[in-house]
């Protein structure tokens, strides 16, 4: 029998720390640590922001009386690019959205006492509503396709509120060539263009080959004459999304394969062990180089899905003795006494408790990965050509050294190293946040 | 008496033989026990540790790892149903849903990363799938409250760390009775509290016992605990059972040695004549399970042990449904270590 009154919801207590709420307090004390996740944060912001601060387009072109809107056409094209692009492009709206909701959810809480349920709704409905609104952008009647003309697109009736909707979207989505066409515009018909901060295209190819750093080419040119600024920030997209996504690949084989052998144990076990150990044997870095070679249209995504398939040895592992030490924990037992099933164990109560040390882990796989995918570009097995990627940056300065061309090697080289190091030192602080003998 | 007699067993445990194959040989943790439980009945298995209590609960559930472990023969038949031929995945249905288990340590038992509320309402949405959220945390907050947690809708929130053993227990008794199952297996439930909190925790079963109409099987050493609850007590001794009937008939005519043993082992305060006595021990251990024999398995630790015991002994009965497994055990009003000890004590200046 449920009484009304059980409903009350919990008052906020402000005791209740999870785990995880003990970590973080833990995690915010180590100075290196949070600068380090400030920069990774800075990092994906840059890669979201890439098209917007750096790209041949403009956001607003007006040329005799006609406005277009060629950069938001662009992102939010599904033909603009990669899907890397596409889904980056997505993360730009969502660094606008989400913000915006977290001010709206707090403005809407200020001044006024919410017990700890209702604040929770709140939160979880804005930032859905953030979510859901990033997409937006990308929906409806696409009237970007090539051709489609203005004539075509008044020929089809459309609802006042899509129209709005679709504002950015109704202008056609071209490859004409904005950075050059700029100079022919004429203040006297009122015309105007508004381009992003680096207005390069990172893709586009000019006469200024090889420039050093100049007011024009901020950190110079490379030999097609692309700008160096405008492709390492969209090179960043290339390097995060290989890292996060190769990464994730290789966490669920990991944490699939691990937690099966730790979890049933015998000759499970045994099996899926010497499977790990004859996996472990090849040299991975040959093995991805002679898969990739193997593949004729290689994308981006082979790359990705190579070092992800390659790479789950070791925290196969480590989900294994994870499991082995969990799985004869009382709570395991008490779980199974309570009916649960084997996989409702594994993954509901086991790894949760084993995802600590796993998210470490994958702090130091993030780094290794970049490593990995930007040696790949360096030997020119990694994203194919017109892709701008560090690796391929840091490729072009070694061909052309004896040419002085110390930026295609100095700045690309430090991104590396500096993304190599924040996931590096993010994982140490984790590591050291969740270390009990750490806590004072 | 008429709790000796129980007709309509809800749980009926015949002869069950569990055994371990170790590298070591084979452990045969059970061997060979015959007992039952009616509805709304409690019983106490005692022994030592070693003796196979633990194992003949987990058996019941069927939750001992299979590769080594191994229920070699026997029928545990549970509302008639017999668990030993059913699958791990039926029996999943049947764990938590009709027989419940708490365990010793409270501290452990619980999920350190969940909340108590997640907790609570998982042990009802396992085996009530499609539970709306809401129904499963009112549920959740009407067990809590059962099992007389003070402010369950706020408890509701907390981790495990932040209660304290006697409320994690009362959490964990509440998560076993969430799906009212009708056999509870509480597996020393008190051994890791404290006193006062052991005193409370009983209170509470008996009372969840007697409002449920609860069978409760009750592993312990703690005899004071058995005197308490239980109407009916097996000993084990080296898995097997060496003594059952009645508790208040167990505790006033022990028969076999080992119980006689166990009863002197208990400290009782003004009991001794001759002021501070030190605590009667039972000589020897428990064998490792590898290395039991096929004779009395007390022998080497009894004080009346002869040549016939050799042969082990039947569970024979001695009224009132009375059983022990001694060969030596008919004799009235006899104690098995005080006759020892008259019998020895001229001998002992001879070293035997």
């Amino acid at each position: 029998m449920s009484e009304p009154q059980a409903q009350t919801p919990p008052a906020m207590t402000g005791g209740s720390q999870s785990y995880w709420d003990l970590v973080w307090g833990q995690f915010r004390k180590n100075r290196l640590a949070l600068v380090s996740l400030v920069v990774i944060a800075v990092l994906f912001v840059l890669a979201a922001w890439a098209p917007v601060l750096a790209e041949g387009k403009p956001w607003v072109w007006r040329e005799d009386g006609r406005t277009s809107y060629p950069l938001p056409a662009w992102l939010t094209a599904p033909t603009s690019g990669m899907s890397v692009d596409y889904l980056f492009n997505y993360f730009f709206f969502l660094t606008l959205t989400v913000p915006a909701a977290v001010l709206l959810v707090r403005r809407s809480m200020r001044g006024k006492e919410f017990s700890a349920k209702v604040a929770r709704k709140r939160w979880s409905l804005g930032l859905l509503a953030a979510v859901l609104a990033g997409v937006v952008p990308f929906i409806g009647p696409g009237s970007y396709e090539r051709g489609a003309t203005p004539a075509e697109k008044e020929a089809q009736p459309e609802l006042q509120i899509v129209k709005v909707w679709h504002f950015f979207r109704r202008y056609r989505l071209d490859n004409r060539d904005y950075l050059g066409a700029r100079e022919s515009l004429s203040k006297e018909r009122g015309d105007y263009a508004y381009f992003p901060l680096v207005a390069q295209d990172p893709l586009g190819q000019t006469t200024d080959l090889l420039q050093p750093p100049s007011s024009k080419h901020f950190l110079g040119t490379d030999n097609q004459g692309r700008d160096v600024l405008a492709r390492m920030l969209h090179g960043g997209r290339i390097s995060l999304s290989v890292g996060f996504v190769a990464v994730g690949i290789a966490t669920l084989i990991g944490i699939l394969i691990g937690g099966i052998a730790g979890y049933y144990r015998g000759w499970v076990d045994i099996a899926i062990s010497r499977f790990i150990e004859v996996v472990i044997c090849f040299p991975t870095f040959f093995l991805i180089i002679t898969i990739i070679a193997f593949i004729d249209e290689r994308s981006i995504f082979h790359v990705m899905l190579v070092i992800g398939l390659t790479g789950w040895t070791g925290l196969a592992r480590l989900v294994r003795g994870e499991f082995l030490k969990l799985a004869d924990q009382d709570f395991v037992h008490a779980a199974r006494a309570l009916g649960c099933g084997g996989a409702r164990i594994m993954f509901r109560h086991i790894l949760p408790n084993a995802m600590a040390p796993v998210l470490v882990s994958v702090a130091f796989a993030v780094a290794g990965a970049v490593l990995t995918e930007s040696g790949l570009s360096y030997l020119g097995f990694g994203a194919p050509p017109p892709t701008p990627t560090w690796g391929e940056l840091i490729s072009q300065g070694k061909t052309h050294i004896f040419e002085g061309a110390w930026w295609l090697l100095y700045f690309p080289g430090f991104m590396i190293f500096l993304s190599v190091t924040v996931y590096n030192l993010a994982g140490d602080g984790l590591r050291d946040a969740m270390d009990p003998r750490m806590r004072n | 008496m008429s709790d000796t007699q129980p007709n309509g067993a809800l749980l009926q445990v015949n002869d069950l033989r569990t055994h371990f194959h170790t590298d070591a040989g084979v452990a045969r943790a059970v061997d060979g026990i015959t007992f039952q439980i009616a509805e709304g009945e409690c019983l106490a298995i005692v022994g030592e540790s070693g003796c196979g209590k633990s194992v003949t609960s987990l058996s019941i559930m069927k939750l001992l790892p299979m590769p080594p472990a191994r229920i070699a023969s026997g029928r545990i038949l549970f509302n008639g149903r017999d668990l030993v031929d059913l699958g791990q995945e039926e029996m999943c249905g049947v764990r938590g849903n009709d027989i419940a288990m708490i365990f010793q340590e409270p501290q452990s038992a619980l999920n350190p990363v969940f909340t108590i509320g997640d907790q609570v309402a998982e042990a009802y949405t396992v085996h009530h799938p499609g539970t709306p959220m809401r129904e499963a945390y009112e549920r959740s907050v009407e067990a809590l409250k059962s099992v007389g947690i003070p402010d369950p809708a706020r408890r509701m929130g907390d981790y495990p760390h932040q209660l304290s053993g006697g409320m994690k227990q009362r959490v964990c008794i509440a998560m076993a009775l969430i799906c009212s199952p009708k056999l509870l297996i509480a597996d020393e439930p008190t051994t890791a509290l404290d006193v006062t909190i052991q005193a409370q925790i009983l209170e509470l079963l008996m009372d969840l016992q007697r409002k449920h109409r609860l069978a409760l099987l009750l592993i312990t050493h703690d005899l004071g605990v058995v005197a308490e609850m239980a109407q009916r007590t097996c000993v084990m001794y080296a898995g097997k059972i060496v003594e059952s009937g009645a508790t208040r008939e167990i505790f006033s005519r022990p028969l076999h040695p080992y119980t006689q043993g166990l009863m002197r082992a208990r400290p009782a305060p003004g009991s001794s004549q001759h002021g501070r006595q030190r605590l009667a021990v039972i000589p020897g251990r428990v064998p490792a399970a590898t290395q039991f024999q096929d004779d009395c398995r007390f022998r080497p630790r009894c004080p009346l042990a002869q040549e016939k015991c050799a042969q082990e002994p039947p569970l024979e009965d001695y009224g009132a449904a009375h059983r022990a497994a001694c060969w030596c055990a008919k004799r009235e009003g006899y104690d098995a270590w005080k006759d020892a000890a008259a019998a020895s004590a001229p001998k002992g200046a001879s070293g035997a």
